[in-house]
């Protein structure tokens, strides 16, 4: 997405009340812009930036309604009506969203990002805090005060909640196309409200395909290691990993929980040239169900060994590397049953009479 | 071509051959930098008289074809290794076509006295261009063998007085001190990068030297010298010897983008006056995001196990867009 090169060039924010609907409790609407200084704006910056990191691509679904009409407006040439058009993304977010959704700040503002014209929608909430402050008791003396504060925003260690970013050169095809995210939605889940409801928007690229993606490019990569015992652990990793409870699946976390810090920058690399997203996103086995049940050892001398991914991990079936470099694989365990082709073509239990 | 035809096209085409050798001047300084060599430039188009002198003295009777250093660059650098190491970094690249390279170290007559640098015959640009193709010689010296250049042109050359053994003894020891000074420069220089704590001098300098162009600002070098020397295993074995070339590639490529965040974030900046936006206005704060673009998980784990503050590189992670490739 090159976030390096967000600016900011204009925004407003808007007050949102908590809950739907506007006839009891409408939006507090700012008439003008808020007044940036340069500290300001690229301390919104960075924290959009670090938001915006997790974003998916996704793209105005013409079967929806949402605001993406008014986004569309913005882009093509109406930036000057910021002002109304932000007021109309209040109105409508504040008729959107859930019942239980509490109040914050709309922020809508002109950017650029790759030098083109760009527009950012997020929805804020408002943090809490205590500030001290230098004060005097009725003695006279020296004292640190603190004030309870309810109303801030965008703290450093804050993420802006769900943020969407709309630039005019992603339009492809006459479609608006952009990045959300949801960093307030558990995993990688963006809000049906949000993405779809207001937005009237959905995600470029399906779970089920992202997922065999990530599936096929971590075996890739698996497979190209030349320690055999490094391999195998690497394997059982990435079948644990797809078959685990897990709604979501992240690059950056595999590498973390699994790899050696050594491996960890190549194989994000890898992942990278195989279009892997560096965003974390939904887990879908739909299409990689057949290729996470067992895991299978294969020698150069035609020898297979296909076990479980529990046996890998209790140790039924292990690895190591001899010093001459070749691999051992100890499988220790009672020998049920013997089955073959060939000479050997019936299967019989080892333990027979003959 | 007679004489009087070549300098009737040679004044013709002086301003393109003036223009050209600043040019190549330019162009060996961009070469060199990307090999991480020190150098000092200097160009000229040979002077109308020169060329008329040159032809008639040497009574050239193709002056045109014969005077091939119309156009001249001089490069200096810092040692003998330098002089080897621009050689081939000039005949790799595309930018110019090395005609021919003629060795004074290797063709000098032993026990006389000479002057030992290295002449290139090039043309540039190498390929078709809109800028006219012009050959030019470009003499590549160290520094004693530039100082000897100067002072021998005086003292041997324009001499037309037959010294006596006296001046002859010390004119030799002058030569012989050219070589001793080359020779100890290069032993010094190979044996300083096995000192300790070379490493993290190295880096600062590279470091220093791509900071400066963008920001125009020095920064603390103790400052530097402490979050430096805690990464150094974010860098392997191998990249170290031509990590310096590797920044330089960086900033290259993203020179629009860094220029972006250190004029908003940088010692100028209002964010300057933010504790945790201190390492905008460090030099390594290039390395730290040339880390970050390249091997994220080495640097953060690097950065995590010796105890700096996360505090201090969500700024730089932040600013420049890193992807989420690692937990946060």
């Amino acid at each position: 997405m090159h976030l390096a090169s967000l600016r900011l060039r204009e925004l407003i924010l808007h007050q949102i009340a908590s809950g739907r609907g506007n006839s009891d409790q409408p939006p507090l609407l700012s008439e003008a812009p808020t007044p940036l200084g340069d500290l300001d704006r690229i301390w919104l910056e960075d924290r959009l930036k670090r938001s915006l990191r997790r974003a998916r691509p996704v793209e105005e679904d013409p079967e929806l309604q949402g605001v993406r009409a008014i986004i569309r407006d913005n882009l093509e040439g109406h930036q000057s009506a910021l002002v109304k058009n932000s007021q109309e993304l209040a109105r409508k977010l504040q008729a959107t969203q859930q019942k239980m959704s509490p109040a914050g700040i709309l922020l809508v503002a002109n950017a650029e990002l790759r030098s083109s014209t760009s527009l950012i929608i997020a929805k804020v909430e408002l943090e809490e805090g205590i500030r001290a402050r230098e004060d005097t008791t009725e003695k006279g003396e020296a004292t640190l005060a603190v004030e309870y504060l309810r109303d801030l925003l965008f703290t450093s260690a804050a993420r802006v909640y769900k943020v969407g970013i709309f630039p005019q050169s992603d339009i492809h095809g006459g479609l608006l196309r952009g990045y959300v995210a949801d960093t307030q939605s558990r995993g990688t889940v963006v809000a049906h409200y949000f993405l779809e409801t207001y937005l009237g928007c959905k995600f470029v690229e399906r779970s089920e395909l992202l997922t065999e993606r990530f599936s096929d490019a971590a075996q890739t990569w698996i497979n190209r290691i030349d320690d055999s015992e490094k391999k195998l652990r690497y394997q059982v990793a990435l079948i644990s990993e797809l078959q685990s409870n897990k709604q979501s699946l992240s690059v950056g976390q595999f590498a973390y929980d699994h790899l050696d810090v050594d491996d960890r920058d190549e194989f994000k690399s890898e992942m990278q040239k195989s279009n892997v997203p560096a965003r974390q996103f939904e887990k879908s086995l739909d299409l990689v169900k057949g290729k996470i049940k067992k895991v299978k050892i294969e020698t150069q001398s035609d020898v297979w060994v296909v076990a479980s991914p529990e046996a890998m991990h209790n140790g039924t079936v292990s690895i190591e590397t001899t010093p001459e470099g070749q691999s051992e694989v100890r499988v220790l365990d009672r020998v049920k049953r013997v089955s073959g082709t060939g000479p050997f073509s019936h299967s019989e239990p080892v333990n027979s009479e003959d | 071509m007679d004489l009087g035809e070549a300098l009737k096209k040679y004044q013709e085409l002086f301003p393109i051959y003036e223009r050209g050798a600043k040019d190549i001047a330019r162009l060996v300084e961009r070469v060199a930098a990307n090999y991480g060599i020190t150098c000092r430039t200097s160009s000229r188009a040979k002077k109308l008289s020169s060329f008329r002198t040159k032809a008639i003295l040497k009574g050239y009777d193709d002056p045109w074809v014969k005077i091939t250093d119309k156009a001249g660059v001089r490069v200096v650098v810092e040692n003998p290794r330098q002089v080897d190491g621009l050689v081939d970094a000039l005949q790799a690249t595309d930018l110019i076509h090395v005609l021919d390279v003629d060795d004074k170290r290797h063709t000098i007559t032993p026990g006389k006295l000479g002057y030992s640098g290295v002449h290139l015959q090039v043309a540039a640009p190498s390929e078709e261009h809109d800028t006219p193709r012009i050959d030019c010689e470009i003499q590549i010296r160290t520094i004693a063998q530039d100082a000897w250049s100067v002072i021998s042109h005086s003292l041997l050359y324009k001499g037309h007085v037959e010294l006596p053994a006296k001046q002859k003894h010390a004119i030799y020891r002058l030569a012989a001190l050219v070589e001793l000074f080359d020779e100890e420069v290069q032993r010094v220089m190979d044996e300083v990068p096995h000192l300790p704590g070379y490493e993290v001098v190295e880096l600062i300098e590279a470091a220093e030297s791509e900071y400066l162009g963008l920001t125009h600002a020095p920064s603390n070098r103790e400052f530097s010298a402490h979050i430096l020397s805690q990464i150094q295993d974010a860098f392997s074995t191998e990249e170290r010897p031509t990590y310096a070339r590797t920044l330089n590639k960086y900033v290259g490529t993203h020179r629009e983008e860094l220029a972006l965040l250190y004029a908003d974030r940088g010692p100028d900046s209002a964010m300057a006056s933010l504790p945790n936006y201190a390492l905008f206005s460090q030099a390594e704060s290039l390395v730290l995001l040339e880390r970050l673009s390249y091997c994220p998980y080495k640097l953060i784990h690097t950065w995590d196990a010796a105890g700096l503050p996360r505090d201090m590189l969500e700024p730089l992670i932040d600013a420049a867009g890193v992807d989420s490739y690692y937990p946060e």
